[in-house]
This record gives structure tokens, sequence and C-alpha cells, in this order.
């Protein structure tokens, strides 16, 4: 076993070669990263492979088991599609970037152990900060910035829980953790970060529609997906991510129907299926965590697909807003036919993917009798059709012709595309496949009566209400706008806090010049400038006038002793005198 | 080509607002009576 290279090493060995090489090689060298790396997976068997010991701890990069299994599956799935969508890009930077961020992930999936699970963690977010700057504009290096402060919190956060949690345990080896102490809840936050659950999330729907074309397809498949893998492992059954996953589910609906800007509708979207995970792991069950893993696998695949769908508008026309585009079926039939697909299995429609796996949650709280989840959940579910599934093909490639006369991406971005739908639609019609690969064995049926007509219900509803919201007028205008979630805190709040901070310390700045610089200061200057004078006069000033001494004369006096210190020209008696009261000053207090 | 809209808004179609507001009426009465019926 040991023979072959650990699946990461594949990606981030293979990256390196990347810019050596040119024209077609280089193609049909990434392309074959993935491919390679599949094989290897396929031919691993469950255990723990690549261990060393590094400072007394063991290392594993190859934990091996069912879990680890499906997403490793995934993870080189969606970057076989990746990279064959990113064919044609020629910047080795996006090509190296993206190749480094799949090895990342590959490298936390398999990571039996928090060290080297930390510095793949951390090379995701390096990695992907690329992909986002590789756009090369103003608002895509902002949001790269602000993408890569976020991370870096919380990359501090799982640091610093590791650090408790190893010094607590003695191990760097990990499974399931549970919320219990410091340490834990740092971990928990960390995690949480790059799951982004509320209100850690808006870095995701900042980031991710400034991204490249091809870098949002990768980003929107591995950094919240390892980060759902590292939940399943670690916290399974904490009750907190229930409510955590139901808010998640829940409010990205309201600012998705908000939002003007194409990618950002699917981001939103991106965070609310991320929720119904977090549901999963929170309720615990087997069904749950099922549920959880089936979800996660078919959400990679169709959320991919849409970002592929929306990239290759923005990627032939330039433009990726509601209030730009409309019309493009005309013009790309085939684009808008696999978004289609991908807004169907998103919305859970029978015989599309999302329908086999979202219900497995949503049946996992209805048997857990938590009838507030299961509602929420099914109103989520409502609002992600709304949103995902009717809201981003009406209005890019339907609704008001937009008069953008374009024709198809090239044949790489089609075939990466209808490779996906293939899946969506294939893991649909053929579950048992995916249900074989789940961490635990499944007893559940999707395909049945009340299912299908229970879920046409609500599909149906709630295309009626989409179609008497546009057609009565109560539907929100689009408007090109930047509208501010709880990322406010830092992009507006973040202004304000430094006119505050600006104000104070400015301020105190101040008035610590004045007083320390100008007066203190100055005073202590003027002192030691003209000391000598200041304590002689102080010293025989008394005496002057006790012997009668005023007036001219005394000024007389005062002028001469100034002249006579200044110039050195005193006589030598008084300096004797001096010198010798100095000495009997220091006898006495020695 | 195309000058970029700052606004794509949506003008209400005659008749259409009638029926979303007996369509409103309709589903509130009807998912009134599914939650009420259990302590009917």
């Amino acid at each position: 076993m040991t023979n072959f290279m650990p699946p990461a090493a594949i990606f981030i060995i293979g990256a390196l070669f990347v810019p050596l090489i040119k024209g077609k090689l280089k193609s049909a060298f990434m392309l074959l990263l993935p491919v390679i790396a599949f094989a290897t997976l396929v031919k691993m068997p469950e255990g723990n492979y690549w261990t060393l010991n590094f400072l007394d701890y063991n290392i594993i990069f190859g934990r091996v088991d069912r879990l680890s299994m499906v997403f490793g599956y995934i993870f080189t799935i969606i970057s076989f599609i990746g990279i064959l969508f990113a064919l044609k890009v020629e910047d080795d930077l996006q090509h190296v970037s993206a190749l480094l961020y799949a090895g990342g992930a590959l490298g936390v999936t398999f990571a039996g152990d928090f060290i080297s699970l930390y510095i793949f963690w951390e090379l995701l977010a390096i990695s992907s900060t690329f992909l986002i700057l590789a756009r090369r504009t103003k608002q895509s290096q902002a949001a790269a910035f602000r993408y890569i402060l976020v991370h870096v919190f919380g990359g501090l956060c799982l640091l610093a829980g590791i650090v408790i949690y190893i010094q607590n345990s003695g191990t760097a080896e990990f499974s399931y953790i549970g919320l219990s102490g410091t340490g834990s809840y740092l971990i928990f936050i960390g995690i949480a970060l790059n799951a982004a659950i509320p209100p850690l999330h808006p870095w995701l729907q900042d980031a991710y529609p400034e991204a490249t074309v091809t870098g949002a397809v990768f980003m929107s498949a591995l950094t919240t997906k390892s980060a759902v893998y590292l939940m399943v492992r670690t916290f399974p059954g904490t009750e907190l991510l229930i409510w955590l996953g139901a808010i998640m589910t829940a409010i990205p609906i309201f600012y998705a129907v908000l939002e003007n800007d194409i990618r950002r509708v699917l981001s939103y979207s991106l965070i609310n299926q991320v929720g119904f995970m977090m549901c999963g792991i929170g309720i615990g069950t087997q069904l749950a965590i099922n549920g959880t893993v089936s979800h996660a696998f078919c959400h990679i695949l169709y959320k991919a697909l849409l970002f592929m769908s929306t990239g290759s508008v923005l990627y032939m026309t330039g433009k990726i807003r509601c209030t730009d585009l409309g019309g493009l079926y005309k013009t790309m039939p085939l684009t808008c036919l696999f978004c289609m697909i991908g807004a169907a299995s998103i919305s859970a429609f029978p015989l599309f993917s999302g329908f086999v796996s979202k219900s497995m949650i949503i049946s996992a709280a209805a048997y857990g009798k938590m009838t507030i989840i299961w509602l929420i959940l099914q109103f989520a579910s409502a609002g992600v059709f709304h949103h995902a599934g009717i809201k981003v093909p009406f209005f890019t490639f339907f609704s008001e012709d937009s008069g953008i006369r374009t024709k198809e991406p090239p044949l790489n971005m089609l075939l990466a595309m209808g490779i996906a739908a293939f899946f969506c639609i294939a893991i649909a019609v053929f579950p048992a496949p995916l249900y074989n690969i789940l961490p635990y064995p499944v007893d559940y049926v999707p395909y049945t009566g009340a299912h299908v007509v229970g879920q046409l219900q609500l599909l149906m509803f709630g295309a009626l209400a989409f179609c008497l919201l546009i057609l009565s007028g109560y539907y929100p205008a689009e408007l090109r706008a930047v509208n501010l979630d709880t990322d406010w805190f830092y992009r507006k709040g973040g202004r304000l806090f430094y006119y505050i901070m600006d104000k104070i310390l400015n301020g105190l700045n101040s008035v610590s010049e004045k007083v320390f610089v100008g007066g203190l200061a100055g005073y202590l200057g003027r002192i030691s400038r003209d000391g000598p004078v200041r304590a002689a006069l102080l010293a025989m000033v008394p005496a002057w006038v006790i012997s009668g001494k005023a007036g001219e004369k005394l000024d007389q006096k005062k002028t001469f002793l100034r002249m006579a210190i200044e110039t050195g020209t005193s006589p030598v008696g008084i300096n004797a005198a001096w010198a010798t009261i100095f000495l009997v000053l220091v006898y006495l207090l020695v | 080509m195309n000058e970029e809209k700052m606004v794509l808004s949506h003008e209400p179609v005659p008749g259409y607002r009638t029926i979303f507001h007996i369509t409103v009426v309709v589903a509130v009465l009807y998912l009134g009576a599914i939650f009420l019926w259990p302590f009917i």
C-alpha cells in the first residue's frame, strides 16, 4: 500500500511541474493527475498509511476509512471536471493554485492527526486565495485580501484549539471530539468558519463571485466540503449544529432573492445547502450522517455544474448580473440545458441528484420528531428552488432579452458541464452505487409515492409563488448594488472602527506631544541647559536678599553670577565650597 | 452593444395582483387548517 503515493501528494507534486510543461502535453498531464489519484484511491484498503514520527507525535497522512473515501472520491472527480473546464485557460497561476488546492482538500480528508491536518488546512486557504487574485481586478484583490484575513483568523482559532487538544490528550491523532472545553470550542470555530456557518459566513459570498471563472468551480467544491468532512469526523451529534444548520438554510434565502450578481446568488445557495449538511451532522443518526455525506457528494457536482454554466456565461459575455443578462437560451442552448440540470438537482426534483440525498436529512429530522427543524428545512427547500432553481436560469437565459448574442463556450467547458450533468442524473436514477459507499449501511428508499408527490407539491407551489410574484410586480427589483451581510462588521464597521481609533489614538498622540514633547520635555530641556545657573540663583538670591541687597544691586549680582557660571569664570573658592557641600551631602546620605 | 442597466424592475401585469392576493388568502387558510386540525 505504501508503495503508492498519497493522493494529496499526486496533486501537490504534479502542480510543481505544470509551469514546466507546454501545449497539449500540459493539458494531458493535468488531466492525468486526478485519474492517477482516483486509481490510487480505488486500491486503498482501510487502515492508516504513510505514517511518520515527528516530535514524538504520530503523523498520519493516510487515514483510510469509509468516511474519508467518499470525500476522497468526490474531491478527485470534481478535480478532474474542474481541470477539464479550465483546460483552455492560459494562466499557470490558476492551474498551479487549483492543483495545490485539490491536494490540500485531499490532504485534509486523509489526515489522521492534527499536525498534518493543519498544514493542509492552511494550504487550502492560501492556494484558494490565488484563485481569487488571479482574476486580476481591483474588486478581486480586495475580496482576496478580506478572504485571507478571515481564513487566517479561522486558522489561528483552529491552531490554538489543536495546541490545547494535544496538550490535554498527549496525542495529535483525532477522531470524535465533541464540544467540551476551550480547545474543542476553538477547533469548532475554526472548522465552522470554513463551513461558512453564520455569522462566520460572509467571506463566501464576498469571495466566490470575485474568483476566476474556473477558480470558482474548485472553490464551490473544496473549502466548505472539507469543513463538512471534518465536522462529520469530529462533531457528529452536536445539538448546536442542528440549530446553526437550520439558520444557515433559511437566512441566505432572503439575501439570494435580493442579489443581482448570479454567482452571489449561487454563493448564498451554497451556504443554504451546507446548512442542510450541518443539520444532518447535528442530528447525528446513521441516516442523518449518510444523508449529510451523500448530500455533500451530490452538492459538489450540481453546484460545480451551476458555477460552470454561469461561469461560461461570464466567460463568453463578460457579464454576470441579472440586470445585464437574459435571453441567452437562443445562443447558448447547451449551457442553458446544463444550468437547468444543475438547477433541478439543487431543487431536488425527482430524477435529479438532490432528491436522493437531501431527503435523507429531512427524513432524519422527521424521524427524530424535530418538527420545527423539519419545517425550517422544508421552507429552505422551497427557498432554494426559488433562487437557485428558478432565479438563476430564468434571469440568465430567459427573462427579458438583453440583446446579447454570443455562442457556446469552448468544447472542453461543455464536456466538463456534460460530465457533471451526467452524474447529477445518473446518481438520481441509480442511487445504489452512491449509497453503497456511504459510511453506514443504507436502508432508505427515496422513490416512494409520498416522497415524490410531497416533493413535487413543494416545488410546484414554489414555482407558482415565483410566477405570481413576478406577474403581480411584487418581486423585488434587481439592483446594481452590493448587499452587505454580517460582513458589514469588517467592511463598513471596520471603517468605523478605523475612524474611531484614528480619532482616539491620534488625539491621544496629539495631547501626548503637547504635554511631553512641548511641555515637560521643553521644561526639562531648559532645566538641563541652564540648570547650574538656576540652582545657583536659587541658593544665592535668598542670601543676598537677607544681606540687604535689592533692586539694581540684586540684578547686578544675578547677572554677574549668571555670566560667571556660563563662562566658567567663577572664583575657585566658590567651586571648592560647592564641592565640599556636595561631598558632605553624599557622606550624610550614603 | 448594451448599456448596463442599474435596475431590473418587474412591472405588474394587469389582473395578476388580484390573483396573487386570492392565492395568498387561500394558502393561509389552507395552512391554518392543517396546523389547527389536531386541536379542533
